[in-house]
């Protein structure tokens, strides 16, 4: 059965505005596109309507701000669900993450704790966007250099918190290798304790490194330890997609050919 | 000081990412820290735990991303700094390890606050056109008009003004004429 899935896992891109023209040729050999919601938010929408009708798209969000005790924000989560219905996704999705505190904006992601609380916080958050856009919703592993520990262990948290808010979770491949160098664990063994039914999409980027440091830069080609790790995640769960992350450095068209061509091998696909 | 009212985890560990002094503080005394800024009780075990090691990687984390912002914004400046950009995030990084900027127009502030910290110890480097843009973007006026003493113009410099106009939306609009051109 899970064979039968690989074989039509959609393969496909996270849009970024240099990438129009090659997107625009038809020669891409990409199944779909995932589009930053925050990209597309004001004047920019019309695009969204000219992209979803060459490719099926995935909206992607990066200021909900899922982690931030309290209420969302009203404004963002209004104008996220605008692209949302402009796209018209299978899902949408969000990192397990806080961009805001109650005083200040921080402007990128930081981790949650892994507590009871910080997990219903994000869950019933999640599941509040999942409403407001009326597509199912899938939650994104975050890398961080800061580990922070609660009552739960991560794999338990992405379980509790997919169960809560009856979400998938969103597995960024690189974001699990990075973090397991930096904070010394093996990554099957997290792979492992988290229920496969959950993994529904993947994404996947080259990594950096920085002295002792792994960073995600997003500037890298995907490199051979990041695709055998992905075809661990796809042999153990029912993965639907698997998006390239690329925002810097963005290669030519060969380039991007030669990364599409990687995804399409740790789907099964050459 | 005394403890204000108690915050939850969250505006505890986003204090601590903007201030380096809260991190030097929590690194000498997380406990100390903790009560000072009032640590909800039952987060309070969870935030001393915190690594002050990793706080400071996830810190420079949130200070490149503001860098990536303002540097796009100030090229010139960045690139007269030297060494490919290098000294540019040095500066920057001796300038918003205490500053956090407004919220309301954090990109410009930022410039703005950056390209003053340059003008303290390089003032050489700082770009008279792309300082007076964040000035202007920052100060929120209908309309501006700056001095030029030297643009670069081909293979010289030229006296010239720098017009800045803003609509009734947020667009605004900027030309520099030069003197004798």
């Amino acid at each position: 059965m899970w064979r039968l899935r690989r074989l039509l896992m959609h393969v496909g891109i996270g849009f970024r505005r240099e990438m129009a023209g090659w997107i625009e040729s038809g020669k891409h050999g990409v199944d779909c596109l995932e589009i930053t919601a925050e990209h597309f938010i004001g004047d920019t929408e019309r695009h969204i309507a000219q992209l979803a009708r060459r490719l099926p798209l995935y909206v992607h969000g990066l200021g909900l701000s899922l982690g931030t005790p309290g209420p969302l924000d009203a404004r963002r989560v209004e104008a996220f669900a605008r692209v949302v219905e402009l796209a018209n996704p299978r899902w949408v999705s969000e990192h397990v993450a806080f961009t805001r505190t109650a005083e200040v904006d921080l402007g990128h992601l930081n981790p949650v704790p892994l507590t009871r609380d910080a997990m219903k916080t994000v869950a019933d958050h999640a599941r509040e966007v999942a409403e407001s856009c009326r597509k199912p919703m899938l939650v994104e592993n975050i890398t961080s250099h800061l580990k922070l520990t609660g009552e739960l262990t991560e794999p338990e948290f992405f379980n509790a918190l997919c169960e809560r808010a009856d979400c998938g979770l969103l597995l960024d491949v690189t974001n699990l290798f990075i973090n397991s160098r930096n904070h010394r664990f093996d990554p099957l063994v997290w792979l492992h304790e988290i229920e496969p039914r959950r993994i529904r999409q993947l994404h996947i980027v080259g990594y950096a490194k920085q002295g002792e440091r792994y960073v995600d830069s997003h500037a890298a080609p995907i490199q051979e330890e990041l695709i055998e790790l992905a075809q661990a995640v796809v042999a153990y769960a029912p993965v639907e997609s698997i998006i390239l992350e690329r925002d810097e450095d963005i290669p030519d068209v060969t380039g991007l050919e030669v990364e599409v061509a990687k995804l399409k091998r740790i789907a099964g696909r050459n | 000081m005394e403890p204000t009212a108690e915050i939850d985890f969250v505006t505890a560990l986003g204090r601590l990412l903007q201030s380096g002094a809260l991190r030097d503080a929590f690194a000498a005394d997380a406990a100390e820290v903790a009560r000072q800024i009032g640590v909800r009780e039952s987060e309070c075990v969870a935030f001393a735990q915190l690594v002050p090691a990793e706080l400071e990687a996830q810190a420079v984390v949130l200070l490149k991303k503001r860098f990536d912002l303002v540097r796009r914004g100030l090229p010139q400046t960045c690139r007269a700094l030297g060494d490919e950009g290098r000294e540019a995030w040095k500066v920057f990084r001796g300038y918003a390890r205490e500053r956090w900027p407004n919220q309301k127009n954090a990109v410009a502030d930022d410039a703005l606050g950056f390209c003053e910290a340059v003008q303290l110890t390089r003032p050489d480097a700082v770009c008279r056109i792309e300082y007076h843009r964040v000035r202007f973007l920052c100060d929120g006026s209908r309309w501006s008009v700056r001095w030029l003493a030297a643009v670069p113009f081909r293979n010289g410099f030229r006296p010239g003004v720098q017009i800045f106009l803003r609509g009734r939306s947020a667009r605004w609009h900027e030309w520099v004429v030069f003197a004798g051109a």
